[in-house]
């Protein structure tokens, strides 16, 4: 705290300004799949950037809470966060935004301007694209679980399907869970009408098909807040990719059931 | 045999890779960091497999060698790329997630619900949870070795 007597005392409006572009920076980032210590440090080092004595930071999974202290005047403000993603260019952004902060070559109007920018960018890959890669990428996991040729075409057309029917119920804005389920069945369902197309290998295929849909991003995240000390967000983070990998075992679960279960 | 041996390994590198760019598509990594995070997928999955295969290892520490690798990985290209070191480490460890044993956990559990006889159940039931383990301690080891560059090397003092 020794520096912050060579700070100006900032006015209550410039504090409103402080905490809500602070607030917005870190939304951004427990939205897009950031960890809770990315988060608390990025929205710190913003309003000291910008002039404030201390922030104090609290981090939930749906919600920031953050003070700002300038000599002795104060501001506190809460967030929701209703909507979690991933999106690891917007993570990228804020990130390159922190240090031009802490460099000083960024004020609060163009850190506003940027923040705007960043929040209404377009995907930067083409929806078919991602589809058709994660398709390929599944193909690739049956491939390196032993899988042949056969049962990799399979996958591919599976999980791109999968995806297809993924994204469109994502834009329609479906209950992540409901989501997950059909993502899962459709997915499944396509991979295991390899037994009647004569692929042996068919159920490589389901097991393979369905990981496009694991919450990797989540679990990691709940890794990392443990070993930073965030438990109660590592416990939210971990008990929600619990539900996914759950709702991905009904969704598959119920395809087999309609064809007969394989063994692999 | 070489030869066999050297497209084994290739191919493994070669799915790996093709593994981690599709869901670094999936995630939004940023367009200058798909490289990066296709050579760490592919590198660190590569290591699992030499590890596993050859010296060998169990399988989790297999992995808990390769996602170390991929998490010193990440800081490294972090820097030049200027992104944070989990946007390119999170896409390269994809590819070692255990699908197959997911699988059969899930299916034995099925199964032991749907068996009838207590005798003919129980090995259903110990197959089943043994995949469950094995599939547990391996997505642990993933997490954990994305984590230890930062435990060992990169303990910077925290700003807060």
């Amino acid at each position: 705290m020794s520096q912050s007597r060579n700070k100006k005392a900032l006015t209550h409006e410039a504090l409103t300004d402080i905490i809500d572009l602070a607030l917005w920076a870190g939304q951004l980032l427990l939205q897009n799949g950031a960890s809770s210590h990315r988060v608390e440090e990025t929205v710190h080092q913003i309003g000291t950037g910008l002039g404030c004595d201390w922030m104090d930071v609290l981090v939930s999974h749906n919600a920031i809470v953050v003070t700002t202290i300038s000599a002795g005047d104060f501001r506190t403000k809460i967030r929701r966060i209703p909507k979690h993603g991933v999106d690891l260019t917007v993570v990228t952004a804020i990130n390159r935004l922190r240090y031009r902060i802490s460099d000083g070559t960024i004020d609060a109007g163009k850190l506003r301007d940027e923040l705007q920018r960043i929040s209404t960018r377009k995907p930067m890959y083409p929806f078919w694209l991602t589809a058709l890669m994660v398709g390929l990428a599944c193909g690739a996991f049956c491939r390196l679980f032993g899988g042949g040729y056969e049962a990799f075409a399979l996958t591919t057309v599976a999980s791109t399907t999968g995806m297809l029917v993924r994204g469109l119920l994502l834009r329609e804005e479906f209950n992540p869970y409901l989501m997950v389920i059909v993502a899962a069945f459709v997915t499944s369902l396509i991979a295991a009408l390899g037994k009647y197309l004569g692929i042996i290998d068919y159920p490589v295929a389901l097991a393979a098909g369905v990981l496009m849909l694991i919450p990797g991003v989540p679990l990691i995240n709940m890794v990392l807040d443990f070993v930073r000390g965030y438990v109660n967000v590592g416990i939210s983070r971990g008990i929600f990719g619990l539900l996914i990998t759950l709702s991905i075992a009904i969704g598959l679960l119920l395809a087999v059931s309609i064809t007969g279960v394989p063994g692999l | 045999m070489t030869l066999s041996l050297a497209l084994h390994l290739f191919e493994d590198f070669f799915w790996s890779a093709i593994d981690a760019t599709g869901f670094a598509l999936l995630f939004n990594v940023p367009r200058k960091a798909l490289l990066t995070c296709a050579l760490l997928g592919g590198i660190g999955h590569l290591t699992r497999t030499i590890t596993h295969e050859f010296i060998p290892l169990d399988l989790a520490f297999a992995t808990l060698i390769g996602s170390t690798i991929i998490g010193f990985g990440g800081h490294l290209f972090a820097k030049p790329l200027k992104t944070p070191h989990t946007v390119l480490s999170v896409p390269g460890v994809i590819p070692m997630i255990p699908g197959t044993f997911a699988y059969r956990a899930m299916i034995g559990f099925l199964r032991f619900s749907q068996s009838t006889s207590a005798t003919g159940s129980s090995p259903i039931l110990v197959d089943a949870t043994s995949f469950a383990v094995r599939t547990i301690l391996i997505l642990s080891a993933i997490a954990v070795g994305i984590v230890i560059p930062n435990l060992l090397i990169f303990r910077k003092r925290p700003v807060i």
